[in-house]
């Protein structure tokens, strides 16, 4: 007949403490997933000599560049209005008609 | 052509029957920028490439173009026999101007020696204060003489600055003009001696065959 070592646990659960607070912040838990609300944002270059300050067609959101160059992540809604803006209708002397582009894609 | 004088004699070299009419475009851009050629295979600089950053500005409706030049000149007098020589000193290249176009004046800001511009919706906005005195501008001259075959003249001025006291006129029945425009351009020491100030290029196919 085989011997059963009887051993009791009440001595282990005493050193434990269980907690009901909320998770440590570090846990990597995963964000709540939304559907047709993203924000989908787009860098735009501007590439005229000037601070250039405009309130996004769709969006109206207010964005600023600061010269030639600087680059600014506007919402994609507003891209194609600003892409087609020209400053100045006609070209004189030379110049490409239909004035001058503001903004491009990097 | 025979003269009665008679004819230097030897290796003679004459000048072309070519005459040339009317300004030359203008275009400016930052001295920070490299030229289109940087060299070109015969070590000239010239040329514009527009980038991001560095645009090249087309200056608009230009008239009264004048190209001359600074030169510190002095005699070598001797009291004894009189001035024996002259020393001269190139000090500056200048293009001399007129404009008419006066907008938009994000362009009109950097030969005026504005401040920078501000754009927004139905606005454009620069400030008079002071003159920047850092701002060195590339200039770009070309002026083809021949439509048909391709032939021009242009001139590329390396390190430039709008120096002068220029005047807007508001006269009666004429459009508003902003006269004594001057861009001076200085030695250039990044570049060869012989060309510091700048460079002077023609292309012809049948003249220069």
């Amino acid at each position: 007949m085989a011997k059963h070592r009887g051993t009791s646990i009440q001595g282990n659960l005493e050193d434990y403490t269980v907690s009901t607070d909320t998770p440590d912040a570090s846990l990597d838990i995963q964000a709540p997933i939304t559907y047709n609300n993203s924000e989908q944002r787009t860098a735009v270059v501007c590439i005229y000599p000037a601070t250039v300050v405009r309130d996004g067609q769709i969006t109206g959101e207010h964005y600023v560049w600061n010269g030639a160059g600087s680059v600014v992540s506007v919402r994609t809604e507003d891209v194609p209005e600003l892409l087609s803006l020209r400053l100045g209708a006609t070209g004189c002397c030379g110049a490409t008609a239909g004035g001058n582009q503001l903004f491009q894609l990097p | 052509m025979a003269l009665i004088t008679g004819n230097p004699l030897g290796n003679v070299v004459s000048q072309e029957e070519l005459y040339l009419e009317g300004a030359p475009y203008i275009y400016i851009q930052d001295n920070n920028a490299a030229p289109l050629n940087n060299p070109d295979a015969d070590g000239y600089y010239w040329g514009m490439t527009g980038s991001t950053t560095y645009p090249v500005y087309l200056l608009g409706c230009v008239s009264n173009v004048k190209l001359t030049e600074g030169v510190t000149m002095n005699d070598v007098r001797c009291d004894t026999v009189g001035v024996k020589d002259t020393i001269q000193k190139r000090d500056y290249i200048e293009l001399d101007l007129d404009i008419t176009s006066l907008f938009g004046l994000a362009t009109s800001a950097k030969f005026m020696n504005l401040s920078p511009a501000t754009v927004k919706t139905q606005f454009e906005k620069v400030g008079m204060g002071s003159i920047s005195n850092v701002q060195y501008w590339m200039v770009y001259a070309p002026n083809i003489y021949d439509e048909v075959a391709g032939d021009l003249i242009m001139i590329h001025l390396h390190k430039a600055k709008f120096v002068s006291n220029w005047t807007l006129d508001f006269k009666y029945g004429e459009p508003w003009k902003l006269s004594n425009v001057k861009i001076r351009a200085y030695a250039d020491s990044t570049k060869p001696t012989t060309q510091k100030f700048g460079v002077f290029i023609r292309s012809d196919k049948s003249a220069l065959p």
